[in-house]
């Protein structure tokens, strides 16, 4: 699965963590938090933890992108979130006492900050503003939860196939030119499953937005002829609420 | 803001709910305010985009939290009761609420001022940790609500939204039938349900005719539980318990 761990950098250096967490943290904390945690890297394709396993660490995304599956017992499976680099995993389940209630699975090669979930539980007891910034990251969570919910409540089914292909596109998207590449980590059925769609629903969407001239899909991804079209697109549907664009320093 | 509260009048309360009252009572003991208030039915409890400036309990009643959609409409995302928490999320992540809260009914509302809430918790740890416990909670439900979006139908989205409101909401419980009392109109309904209000009104005819459940415009009468229980069983939700399921047996 992972790959050996290795002793992590100091987290005073961590540049997702902000720095007034560190502030005031006499040298033993931060000595003792660094011999505690390791970085791991995991190779695509693999599971950092499965729903139902025990909570045995917390952690922090350090590059890589993770998509958290949720099952049911029908065997239904659905992506509930995409995890970029910065975001922190494992702890609702930690503060919870509970099992995983989401499995991790890597949809790139992934680096992360692996904090036992002893270790967490002494850091967050001797530095509340750690654990604060765990939670707030708990929180951002909840809210893009409840914002997606409601774009699949408001938003007809080719803009949240936009939408969401867009947010891809921020960590997926390679500038070709005039064009953008956009290679999805997940099956369309998984892209229909996340946006509340049927399949049949998603083929007839697929079709509208290339009969548009929008996007092209393919096997390996989604390429968009005229990257400023496709902004132009998504932008009239966010409105003022709009997310970062990626650009072509940002492509990959 | 109405009249004190009786606290003898309020029965068993969480541990949550028991160390945020004495919190706030000690708090408001210098003052001589009331820790808790009641207010009336459509109350605001706080507007979107304002700062955070206090962290609200409920006590008795409900609350209905809104977000506003990309075309501006405003959509009940959930409905808070008694023992629900408001404000603590906003205030861990933003410092501002992203939703507003509306009293659903005569609400009793403990507050404990943003300004003195650090101090608070950092004296009582166990007081925030109960508060992070809650907010987990509230992840948890959130990732449960996407799965059923994605794979439940409309009717089965909506008979555990009609399971959530028997917990708070049964005015009348015999061996066999049920008669809930949303406080929340059908638009609100539909949004917490996941649907549009036209789907809602094609939903309520389809239940009304399996003779599951009978909508009237205030209240919504199962006449038999048996068969509400089965009915969901049937989607798999009382066999997993994930609709925290208030129904008797």
């Amino acid at each position: 699965m992972s790959e050996k761990p290795q002793n992590s950098a100091s987290c005073a250096t961590c540049s997702f963590a902000p720095a007034h967490v560190w502030t005031d943290m006499p040298p033993e904390f931060m000595a003792t938090l660094a011999e505690r945690k390791t970085i791991r890297k995991l190779k695509r394709g693999t599971y950092l933890f499965h729903q139902g396993d025990a909570c045995d660490a917390v952690y922090r995304l350090l590059s890589g992108v993770l998509l958290l599956r949720k099952g049911d017992h029908d065997g239904n499976s659905l992506v509930v979130r995409m995890v970029r680099p910065g975001s922190t995993l494992g702890y609702r389940a930690l503060v919870r006492a509970e099992p995983h209630s989401v499995s991790a699975h890597c949809a790139t090669d992934v680096v992360v900050c692996h904090i036992p979930a002893r270790a967490a539980r002494w850091a967050f007891e001797q530095n509340r503003a750690l654990e604060r910034d765990f939670a707030a990251g708990m929180v951002r969570e909840i809210d893009r939860m409840e914002d997606q919910a409601l774009n699949m409540l408001t938003l007809c089914v080719r803009d949240r196939v936009l939408v969401l292909l867009h947010q891809m596109a921020e960590h997926f998207g390679h500038a070709e030119g005039e064009a953008l590449r956009i290679a999805t980590p997940i099956s369309k059925s998984d892209m229909a499953a996340m946006l509340g769609i049927a399949r049949e629903s998603m083929s007839r969407c697929i079709r509208l937005i290339e009969e548009q001239g929008l996007l092209e899909f393919h096997s390996d991804g989604v390429f968009a002829p005229s990257r400023e079209r496709f902004m132009e697109t998504v932008t009239a549907i966010l409105g003022e609420i709009q997310p970062p664009l990626p650009n072509n320093s940002a492509a990959r | 803001m109405a009249a004190q509260f009786d606290e003898a009048a309020l029965g068993d309360l969480s541990a949550l709910s028991r160390r945020f009252l004495d919190a706030a009572q000690s708090l408001h003991a210098r003052s001589g305010l009331p820790a808790a208030v009641w207010l009336r039915k459509g109350a605001w409890l706080y507007q979107s985009a304002a700062p955070v400036t206090a962290v609200f309990m409920i006590l008795d009643g409900s609350v209905v939290r809104r977000k506003a959609s990309l075309g501006g409409e405003s959509l009940a995302v959930d409905l808070v009761c008694r023992g629900g928490v408001l404000g603590y999320r906003a205030w861990l992540g933003y410092g501002c609420h992203r939703s507003c809260a509306q009293c659903a009914s005569d609400t009793l509302v403990c507050r404990i001022p943003t300004a003195d809430l650090d101090d608070i918790l950092a004296a009582d740890r166990e007081l925030e940790r109960e508060l992070l416990a809650a907010a987990a909670h509230d992840l948890s439900t959130a990732q449960q609500r996407m799965l059923h979006v994605a794979t439940l139908s409309v009717r089965g989205r909506l008979l555990i939204v009609l399971a959530q409101l028997a917990r708070d909401f049964t005015t009348m419980n015999d061996e066999q039938t049920l008669v809930l009392a949303p406080p929340m109109s059908r638009t609100d309904m539909a949004a917490l349900a996941g649907m549009t209000p036209e789907s809602l009104s094609r939903c309520i005819r389809a239940l009304e005719a399996e003779g599951l459940a009978h909508f009237s415009r205030h209240h919504v009468v199962i006449p038999s539980q048996s068969n509400f229980r089965a009915a969901l069983e049937d989607i798999g939700i009382a066999a997993d318990g994930q609709a925290d399921l208030a129904l008797a047996g």
